[in-house]
């Protein structure tokens, strides 16, 4: 068993980074750290520059682990929904590398990826099956895993950053179809998770919403704060409902029978004030923040306990990193 | 359900051969683990388990010197029967070689009663009746057979028939009726009574006690 793991999400410019020690079903957090990884266009080896920038982050931290999973959620990590006639998995593979273009919109051959089959429905009598694909971009997955291993760190696990928090989702929604909004600093996602498996996800553009509210307002950006305005807020409240009601509606296509019945927000995002409610009058759903003290313990010295929906993403990747019992 | 969410964390975007060094990497681990639990089973067989049964030990050792002392006494066995078996034999010649013989003790501190106008003239010979052996020494002696025979436990009716020259028959009677009252001569029998130049010739039969046993009983020694 390892004795502590490091969760560790690239969100946009950030990098977020946990240490966990205790068992999968009930992790702790010992530290946590963020950064801003300065773009200085002078750099001109930057796998060395981001493996010295992680090596001296996690030491002023006094993050310690030795092992660690990376959450990526940028332009180059892609969630895809294909449907394709029912064929034989070698098939199914062949098909999905022949055609990754008109499927994907990608050339898979550049691309670390895995597929998951989510279910199947009956069209023109032939039977259809639907999968997800998530994919992330070979060359950036090798230089992270350099980077990375350059300052000390081994990686163990590689996902989408978005999917991480469905670690630390409480047990109450194991079960059942809920609506999961990821807000990030610079990328955000809305996932339909029905019995615990994502059925569809949408990258959400609140960054150009936050742009368009810095060009419109000459406001300045920074999450967690209380500087977004209530107009801000409505906006973003306007484009999630936009958003889940385009999901379930194309969702709708394949399962009639799914509704969801809650939203679970996290992330950053997820601590500006108002936004949650906001988005509950204009859904007019449940929606609630995740209750991560729920899910895991905490240690003294752990400051920031008021922020740890700020890392709901990197604790999440920490439990996958202890899932993997190297 | 729980499979399909299973499956979904295990979704990872690690390059193929980083996942087979996790994956070498959990089997050496599992290799490891699966020799130290043999080496501590093996250590727990081989050092903790003979000090853990040092006192059972000892006690084999306590049995084991008992049971071989045991054993050197049985060696000693035979010796002790060869032995026995040697003692019995003089036993039993030594016992035919003496026979029954007369307690002469006894029977001439009798005749050392007898009145000087008694006379012994010979005493006739031992004669022994019934199931009883002959005494004769000689024959005894001349018994070379080591066998032992079994011994007759009938009633001894050994005699001793003395020949008397009787000048005085009164005292002679006297003394008869003495003897008599003597216990172990009652059965006493007086012969014909002849008359001669000195006064009269008889013959009495006392019985004969038996001397008391000189031979060592062995009875029980090897039982």
């Amino acid at each position: 068993m390892l004795k502590s793991v490091i969760g560790i999400e690239f969100d946009g410019n950030r990098i977020r980074a946990v240490e966990c020690d205790g068992t999968i079903q009930r992790p702790r957090v010992l530290r946590a750290m963020t950064s801003v990884i300065a773009s200085d266009s002078a750099v001109v080896d930057r796998e060395s520059f981001l493996a010295k920038f992680i090596k001296d982050e996690l030491k002023k931290s006094d993050i310690k682990g030795k092992y660690a999973a990376l959450g990526i959620f940028n332009n180059e990590v892609h969630l895809k929904y294909i449907q394709m006639p029912q064929l034989p998995k070698n098939k199914f593979l062949e098909a999905l590398t022949m055609q990754s273009g008109e499927l994907l919109d990608l050339d898979i051959e550049n691309y670390y990826y895995e597929h998951r089959f989510l279910g199947h429905f009956l069209e023109n009598n032939v039977i259809q099956n639907r999968h997800l694909v998530v994919a992330a971009k070979s060359a950036m997955v090798d230089e992270y895993i350099s980077a990375f291993s350059s300052a000390g760190i081994n990686l163990i696990d590689i996902n989408a950053s978005v999917f991480y928090p469905l670690n630390v989702i409480p047990d109450d929604h194991r079960v059942g179809s809920y609506v999961l909004i990821y807000l990030g600093s610079e990328n955000s996602c809305i996932t339909i998770i029905k019995d615990g498996v994502p059925q569809y996800a949408r990258r959400l553009k609140i960054r150009k919403l936050y742009e368009d509210a810095f060009s419109k307002f000459g406001m300045f950006y920074s999450e967690s704060e209380e500087s977004f305005s209530n107009e801000i807020i409505d906006q973003i409240g306007e484009l999630l409902l936009n958003e889940t009601l385009g999901t379930v509606n194309y969702y709708h296509m394949y399962d009639e029978e799914y509704m969801p019945t809650d939203f679970l927000i996290t992330g950053p995002g997820a601590l500006i004030n108002n936004l949650v409610e906001n988005i509950q009058s204009k859904v007019n759903l449940p929606a609630l923040r995740i209750d991560l003290l729920a899910k895991v313990d905490v240690h003294s010295k752990f400051s920031e306990l008021a922020k740890i929906l700020e890392y709901s993403s990197a604790i999440g990747a920490a439990i996958a990193a202890m899932g993997v019992k190297i | 359900m729980k499979k399909e969410e299973k499956s979904f964390k295990q979704i990872s975007l690690l390059p193929s051969r980083l996942k087979n060094e996790i994956m070498m990497l959990k089997i050496m681990r599992i290799a490891v683990s699966v020799t130290s639990v043999i080496l501590i089973i093996s250590a727990i067989f081989f050092i903790v388990t003979p000090i853990l049964n040092i006192s059972k030990n000892l006690e084999i050792n306590k049995i084991e010197m008992e049971i071989q002392k045991i054993r050197e006494q049985i060696g000693q066995m035979p010796k002790v029967e060869e032995d026995y078996n040697k003692f019995r034999a003089y036993s039993d010649i030594l016992t035919k070689a003496m026979g029954n013989p007369p307690n002469w003790s006894t029977i001439l501190s009798i005749l050392a009663t007898k009145p000087l106008t008694v006379f012994i003239d010979s005493a006739e010979q031992v004669t022994v009746k019934g199931d009883s052996v002959i005494y004769n020494a000689q024959d005894a002696l001349d018994t070379k057979n080591t066998e032992v025979k079994p011994q007759t436990e009938a009633t001894p009716t050994q005699t001793l028939k003395i020949k008397c020259i009787i000048t005085n028959t009164t005292e002679f009677d006297n003394w008869i009726e003495s003897i008599s009252r003597t216990p172990g001569f009652e059965g006493i029998t007086i012969g014909t009574f002849q008359g001669n130049q000195y006064g009269y010739t008889t013959s009495i039969t006392i019985p004969v006690p038996k001397s008391p046993s000189t031979v060592f009983s062995t009875g029980g020694l090897l039982k």
